[in-house]
């Protein structure tokens, strides 16, 4: 799978979750940016669904920031 | 025809406030009014059982209707909080009420997805046995099993209990029922001496599996989002209310949020919004649909025909 940081950024603009996107930054982490655990819990289901791919919860520490969802996805 | 006469419910006056959670847990006003939507939490006397809570359901009835329990054939109590593992509580509230001894008694073990169960049980249940008149409670009582210290669950459930008549003078009557379970993932939610809930797993089922639910009962039925007047949603948390809304794409008006000052009360979410619509609102169709613990998910679409 290929996806790019602009899909990425679509996606959780999409997915309904309360977060800035102007002030969003690709480096550092949702949770660092104020991104609480439901909005996470959407974005993440939002990729599922978009990308069609099931996200175990033991991967969750490889996803904190869409730096990071680039990576894994493009090694999914 | 069989349905539901009245409504009548019992939410604690003693209320407990996310607010001074705040630091406790690092949230802010913004999570608590709009995230999860909960500011106060119903918390029920110490030492108060499922059954207790019934009873003070059935008292507030009591106030809204002429009951003659001599007249009760069937008394059916939806909770996952029972006084005791044996007996079972609609045993204990046949007791407490003075019920008559031909009067059957029963419980059914389910959570949010509870009264919908319940609705279809004992209506179901009644007409095969000609019966006219029965009660279906709700009943939990949250506050003993939550895990104070996680904050998946400590922020989000109140105590509650319901009663509906059931009888063959309706205000609501059912027009069709569907049910789903999931019982492989049972373990996202569910108590162990203490209640624990994988939030992002529940969130997940129920953002997928509900709007579809709905969305297939009223296709079923050859309706759309025009025949329906309201949508009464199980109050899980304003995030997921919403997030349902948007995805069955239906007007916000429609589809009620009312959880701010007591809390999720499980199998009563549902019938205390009835319970607050059934005099004012006009007659018409309403979508109930309730999802959690199991998994299981319930929807049912109801007439108010006067």
């Amino acid at each position: 799978m290929q996806v790019t940081v602009e899909e990425i950024r679509n996606v959780i603009e999409e997915s309904g979750a309360m977060v800035d996107m102007d002030t969003l930054q690709n480096d550092t982490t949702l949770t660092e940016q104020d991104v609480d655990s439901l909005d996470t819990a959407n974005i993440y289901l939002s990729f599922e669904e978009t990308f069609k791919i099931k996200i175990p919860d033991g991967d969750l520490d490889q996803l904190k920031s869409i730096d990071e969802i680039v990576t894994y996805l493009n090694n999914k | 025809m069989l349905g539901i006469e009245n409504i009548s419910t019992y939410i604690p006056e003693t209320k407990k406030s996310n607010y001074d959670l705040k630091e406790k847990f690092d949230i802010d006003d913004d999570f608590i009014e709009n995230k999860i939507g909960v500011k106060f939490h119903a918390l029920k006397d110490a030492g108060f059982k499922s059954s207790d809570m019934c009873i003070k359901a059935f008292e507030n009835l009591q106030k809204n209707a002429e009951i003659n329990v001599e007249e009760i054939e069937c008394c059916l109590v939806v909770t996952q909080n029972p006084d005791f593992n044996i007996p079972h509580t609609a045993a204990i509230v046949h007791g407490k009420l003075d019920l008559p001894v031909n009067c059957a008694a029963f419980d059914i073990s389910l959570g949010c997805s509870g009264y919908v169960y319940g609705l279809s049980s004992i209506i179901s249940f009644m007409k095969s046995n000609g019966m006219k008149k029965g009660l279906l409670f709700t009943s939990d009582q949250y506050s003993d099993i939550v895990d104070e210290t996680d904050k998946n669950t400590a922020l989000l459930f109140g105590d509650a209990a319901t009663v509906s008549l059931i009888s063959d003078a309706p205000c609501f009557v059912p027009i069709d029922f569907s049910f789903g379970t999931n019982g492989k993932d049972y373990k996202e939610l569910m108590c162990n001496d203490k209640l624990y809930m994988n939030g992002r797993a529940v969130f997940s089922f129920t953002a997928t599996t509900a709007p579809k639910h709905i969305k297939d009962l009223l296709e079923k039925n050859d309706l759309t989002d025009e025949d329906i007047q309201k949508y009464y949603l199980h109050q899980g948390s304003k995030y997921i209310i919403d997030t349902i809304r948007k995805r069955l794409k239906v007007d916000e008006a429609k589809v009620p949020f009312d959880m701010a000052e007591y809390g999720n009360t499980v199998s009563s979410s549902i019938p205390i919004l009835l319970a607050k619509e059934i005099a004012k609102s006009p007659k018409g169709k309403i979508v109930l649909s309730a999802f959690g613990v199991g998994l299981s998910w319930a929807s049912a679409i109801i007439e108010k025909i006067k």
